[in-house]
């Protein structure tokens, strides 16, 4: 069966699904379990603008990073050491910790980005673990193993609304308008002709280079934009959730469990698509919760079947979910 | 700071130390070597099978009161015949271009290491443990340099089995067609070699030094869930240095992993030592993206 | 002359793959390279488009040397090639992979779609141009890739086994549009492994063996130069 989709129709529904997503706080405020189902949406939106950062790096320009947690953990430092130090607005240290990625992305891509395929995977694991390390160790700065608490911020007076920190309403919608803006300006990149030349880059570099593209100065421009993503991610969810630590376990924003969240949610959602991550992000985040919460019959189960939905989807649905959906339903319509 | 005579006093039992954990690392480093030597399969989850090993040690003794030294050949035998199932689940990646064969073998290979690990944990909880054995923590001296008891044997067990393979893929005739497998598979396939079994053999042999190593690593060393996770990107930094797919070139990689992190330690403290071995590596990767020694088994 | 190629040598490790090579290409050329496996053909190829620094010699396009540019730099200035194995874009379709090179030369996107139209016509892929480049037969993929070249608007096109693999009614037809884009102006070296496709329509032929010119000169007398059917004894495909 297949659907078939015009312009017209998918932009009826993306309105539809915004109306909705904005919605849902109202919809669910008579439920008891409102403030645990937003945690967990804006953890999913948040996550989803990480693994967003990740597909454009690594669905759309090719380059499969390992180490994509260095992006997210540096730019919430920024953020959190801005505000627990320097007592700053959070608002302005979301620019400090986009910057911050990007300084860090940019290193990052000029060691690795002459390394191909999985030289260049496992460069960035080592390069992501190197810098975790130094942030550890370097803790007249950074308060290493400590971590940072980052206090709640003020309330905003914002076009006549309070935005109120403490309150979970307030975050949903913050971290819903940051989602569609990267969402939103993922989509227009991915349709332009850089969004061309980076799937030249990811098929065939040698092609590409061939042809007159500078593969090099490319991926720099997909990492600016991936490490601005994901550093944003890292600013919001320091705030957030009001502590950060360099730990190597699950949860830290510079651990390695943190980068494989974003590949989870890349490969999950499926690679090179933009509607993609939000729907890896619900399934990491969403499914995880479900495990830890509810079949927690030993610690370790949650990251047990996301292993093996990794496996299964690379074996079974290498475009992922909605890669899946978007090719054999959509015929490749939506993207 | 350190003056300079303390660490001259620290270097020769640092680098004695650090030739024995280049040995240790070796062992574990060039199965990893060898699968992508043969099938050109990354195997992230190589470490995991590592510490699948330190744990057959560890239940043959607390269960079995079998010694630790003699597990090392029921670690190979086991994770030998694990490879058969691991293989099957790798195959289908054959059939998908070279390139996006290599990536999607590191996405499921983590994927793989991630519930190997996890499971781990569900069975044996996140607890760090210790094969109790005689040689760890013992010491003693030679020409005036101490030296670890636990790591001299531990070397010793992991250069026999380094000769051992060595001999195996140089003259016995499996070993021949391993090694012309990973040259030209074609090739090999038209002078009658049966590549597939070459394949399942190498992994099998793979995954077992692996175990095999970390039956030897759990001599001295802590056990726990995740050490395959903290493993594993030191012995890919091993072999990329010794060039990926040469075997002689992992034990050249292991020393120089094994010696800077021993001697780094003089300067830095030791949970942070890792550095050293990223730096080195993502140094190396600028100047020879090749890996050191860049060549064949 | 479009293309000088100097005393180019280059060396991997030991190995000499290409030997203190010179040759000269006139514009407007359809230059045939031939020479048995290797014979250093490719290495040729991708030291004149940049893929490799040449261990010595020079390499002078259009006046200008470019030996140490790298390959995206020629494509710029107007070096285009194929691939000896096929590397068009798969996951992208035909259009999008033909574009590439237009893009790169600064056009817009609607600018470069309009334009890669008419080379698509001219190769004979337009009525797959929304196809995905992996979903095509052999013929067609190759005819990709010199389509994504053309998009260029090279001044000189180096072919690399293009008609390898094909069968003959698909290698006649391939030759025709090579014909057809060396008649619109564009200078072509051919390296062919096959010796009668090159034959057939270049007005000269330069031989590589053991990676150094052993001979040079028209098709009838490059036949029946004695040391090249020496070099090519015990090659399967003499022809």
């Amino acid at each position: 069966m297949k659907l078939g989709i015009t312009d017209r129709s998918r932009l009826l529904l993306e309105t539809v699904g915004i109306i909705v997503l904005f919605l849902i706080p109202p919809a669910i405020y008579a439920t008891p379990y409102r403030l645990y189902l937003l945690h967990i949406l804006i953890l999913a939106m948040i996550y989803a603008v990480f693994g967003q950062s990740w597909n454009i790096l690594a669905g759309y320009a090719g380059q499969v990073s390992l180490g994509h947690e260095v992006l997210l953990g540096t730019g919430a430092y920024a953020s959190a050491l801005l505000v627990y130090f320097y007592h700053m607005d959070p608002w302005l240290t979301l620019i400090a910790s986009a910057a911050m990625a990007i300084v860090t992305g940019m290193a990052l891509g000029a060691v690795t980005f002459k390394l191909r395929g999985f030289y260049f995977a496992l460069a960035t694991l080592a390069f992501a673990e190197m810098v975790r390390l130094i942030i550890l160790a370097w803790s007249g700065v950074t308060r290493g193993a400590e971590g940072v608490p980052v206090p709640v911020p003020q309330p905003v007076n914002m076009f006549g609304f309070i935005i109120d920190f403490k309150s979970k309403f307030s975050w949903y919608y913050i971290t819903l308008v940051f989602m569609i803006i990267a969402f939103y300006l993922t989509y227009k990149l991915t349709r332009s002709k850089y969004g061309l030349l980076f799937r030249s880059v990811r098929e065939d570099e040698d092609a590409a280079a061939s042809l007159g593209v500078n593969t090099f100065k490319l991926k720099m421009l997909a990492m600016l934009v991936s490490a601005a993503f994901a550093g944003i991610a890292g600013g919001l969810y320091a705030n957030y959730m009001g502590y950060i630590d360099p730990a190597w376990e699950a949860g830290g924003v510079l651990s390695p469990f943190t980068g494989l969240d974003a590949l989870v949610i890349g490969i999950v959602g499926g690679m090179g698509t933009v509607i993609g991550p939000i729907i890896g992000s619900l399934v990491r985040v969403g499914l995880g919760e479900y495990l830890r919460a509810y079949i927690g019959v030993a610690a370790g189960f949650d990251i047990f079947t996301f292993g093996a939905i990794v496996v299964a989807v690379v074996l079974v649905l290498p475009t992922g979910i909605w890669g899946y959906i978007d090719e054999k339903l959509l015929r490749g319509g939506v993207g | 700071m350190l003056s300079l005579e303390m660490v001259l006093a620290l270097l020769p039992s640092s680098i004695v130390y650090g030739i024995f954990l280049g040995g240790l690392y070796a062992i574990i480093a060039v199965g990893l070597s060898m699968i992508f030597g043969v099938m050109k399969v990354i195997n992230l989850a190589h470490g995991d099978f590592a510490m699948l090993g330190m744990y057959i040690t560890f239940w043959l003794l607390t269960i079995f009161g079998v010694p630790p030294l003699l597990s090392l050949p029921v670690s190979f035998a086991v994770m030998f015949a694990v490879g058969f199932p691991f293989m099957w689940l790798v195959k289908p990646l054959f059939k998908r271009p070279l390139e996006e064969m290599i990536n999607s073998s590191v996405i499921l290979t983590y994927g793989a290491s991630l519930a190997l690990a996890s499971g781990a944990q569900m069975i044996w909880t996140s607890n760090f443990r210790r094969v109790p054995n005689p040689y760890w923590g013992t010491t003693f001296s030679i020409g005036g340099i101490g030296l670890d008891m636990g790591y001299t044997v531990v070397f010793m067990f992991a250069v026999i089995v380094y000769l051992m393979l060595y001999f195996f893929l140089i003259r016995t005739k499996v070993g021949k067609a391993i090694r012309a497998v990973s040259q030209d598979p074609d090739a090999a396939a038209l002078m009658g070699i049966d590549v597939d079994r070459m394949h399942t053999l190498s992994m099998g042999i793979g995954l077992g030094l692996a175990a095999l190593g970390g039956s030897l690593l759990s001599l001295v060393y802590y056990l726990y869930p995740w050490v395959g996770e903290q493993l594993v990107l030191l012995m890919f930094i091993i072999c990329v240095l010794g060039g990926l797919g040469s075997i002689l070139g992992v034990f050249y990689g292991a020393l120089i992993i094994g010696l800077a992190e021993s001697i780094a330690v003089i300067f830095i403290p030791a949970s942070i030592k890792d550095v050293v071995a990223y730096a080195i590596f993502l140094g190396i990767l600028l100047i020879r993206p090749q890996g050191l020694l860049g060549g064949k088994m | 002359m479009i293309l000088e190629v100097d005393r180019l040598t280059k060396a991997f490790g030991g190995l000499i793959a290409v030997k203190e090579l010179s040759f000269e290409v006139d514009k407007g050329e359809l230059m045939g390279m031939i020479g048995p496996n290797g014979s250093g053909k490719t290495t040729t190829f991708n030291c004149i488009a940049g893929y490799y620094n040449p261990t010595s010699g020079k390499v002078i396009f259009d006046g200008k040397d470019v030996t140490r540019k790298s390959s995206h730099e020629r494509a710029k200035m107007g070096i285009a090639r194929t691939f000896q194995l096929v590397k068009p874009f798969h996951n992208m379709t035909v259009l999008e992979n033909t574009m590439v090179g237009a893009l790169t030369k600064g056009a817009s996107l609607s600018e470069a779609e309009a334009k890669v139209e008419e080379i698509l016509d001219l190769v004979g892929l337009k009525d797959v141009m929304k196809r995905k480049a992996k979903e095509l037969p052999l013929a067609m993929r190759k005819k990709v890739e010199l389509a994504r070249a053309l998009a260029l608007d090279p001044k000189l096109l180096l072919l690399d086994e293009v008609v390898a693999g094909l069968n003959p009614t698909e290698i006649s037809e391939m030759l025709e549009v090579i014909k057809e884009i060396n008649r619109r102006g564009v200078t072509i070296i051919m390296v062919e492994h096959v010796m009668r496709a090159v034959m057939s329509i270049s007005k000269r032929i330069i031989v590589l063996h053991h990676g150094e010119k052993i001979a040079e000169g028209p098709p009838e007398e490059i036949a029946n130069s004695a040391k090249v059917i020496e070099a090519y004894l015990g090659e399967k495909y003499m022809i």
